[in-house]
């Protein structure tokens, strides 16, 4: 049975404000300006309505447009602070697609997007670890680290990757969290330096805070900018080279503490 | 260059030790019903061929 929300059953505040808290956590898990546009109005469309969507660096607003009667209403929200999450970005997608085929009604979309929000963990924590820390180490090979520079950038990503995992569970600072994961890392990277097992110890302990580089925020960066999202591609470079800083400030530190002079 | 040893190795150790600990604490504590959840949202994947069209 094909479900429209544009009866009076469905109030378009419930519904705006509905795509705002969708929005907030598209956009806080990961996805582009553009990925969130792009599904809001094919949901907006099941409401006979249009939408809007502004974004600013910590808050989202939308303004719901009702096709019939133009009647507009606004809302906003803080961007949900979760981790990046593909997992849940291409469950929301999804929803989206299941509302836009008529399959739900607004309140099974609303308890659905809670539910994705609050408890959608496919991967296993560990097999993510474990992937992390062969890309890692794969990392320092395709840099010309060798064999034995290899197990100890696996070494220092296997115990910064669970300490990074460990205090943002307990919802630490992400920049904190990325300064004292990268200066665990390095110290761990470092053994090269300090007991002489490796020919590249400067491999080892340049790749070894490699798996915290912000990646997903650079490339989204880029992809808003193409989009003409100057505002939110500003917002997550920034973001981003915050992170990069911390992770800088991570190293040296490992570096004086280390007493390793490289420069 | 031995007192970088060893502040290498206190380090380390440290690390380990509070991340071996942390694990053992949590697998403890955490219920066996919140480890893992799965969400499903099956849809028609026929619409998904105009995903990125505008």
């Amino acid at each position: 049975m094909t479900t429209t929300w544009s009866d009076r059953q469905c109030d378009k505040n419930d519904i705006c404000r509905f795509f705002t808290r969708y929005a907030s956590y598209m956009l806080g898990c990961g996805a582009t300006c553009q990925r969130i546009g792009i599904n809001l109005q094919r949901m907006a469309k099941v409401a006979d309505s249009t939408v809007d969507l502004i974004i600013l660096p910590s808050h989202i607003m939308i303004t719901l447009v009702d096709n019939q009667t133009g009647q507009a209403c606004h809302h906003s929200e803080t961007i949900a602070k979760v981790p990046i999450s593909y997992e849940i970005n291409t469950l929301l997608s999804k929803l989206s697609w299941k509302i836009a085929e008529g399959d739900i009604s607004f309140p099974s979309a609303v308890d659905m997007l809670e539910r994705v929000v609050t408890t959608a963990r496919s991967l296993n924590p560990w097999g993510v670890m474990f992937m992390v820390v062969l890309a890692n180490a794969a990392f320092c090979r395709l840099f010309g680290g060798d064999i034995h520079a290899m197990a100890i950038v696996a070494g220092a990503t296997l115990v910064g990757y669970g300490f990074k995992n460990i205090l943002l569970s307990c919802h630490i600072d992400v920049k904190v969290v990325f300064l004292l994961c990268s200066f665990i890392s390095a110290i761990i990277g470092s053994a090269g330096y300090i007991f002489h097992v490796t020919p590249t110890p400067e491999v080892a302990l340049g790749t070894s805070v490699l798996y915290l580089i912000p990646g997903i925020p650079y490339i989204n960066s880029i992809t808003d900018m193409m989009t003409n999202h100057y505002l939110c591609a500003c917002s997550r470079f920034m973001n981003a080279l915050l992170l990069t800083g911390c992770i800088a400030i991570g190293l040296t530190a490992a570096f004086l503490v280390m007493n390793i002079k490289i420069f | 260059m031995l007192t970088t040893k060893i502040i290498w190795l206190l380090i380390v150790s440290v690390s380990l030790v509070v991340l071996i600990g942390y694990i053992l604490y949590h697998e403890e504590n955490q219920l066996s019903g919140h480890r893992h959840h799965f969400v499903e949202i099956d849809h028609n994947d026929n619409f998904t061929d105009d995903d990125d069209v505008e």
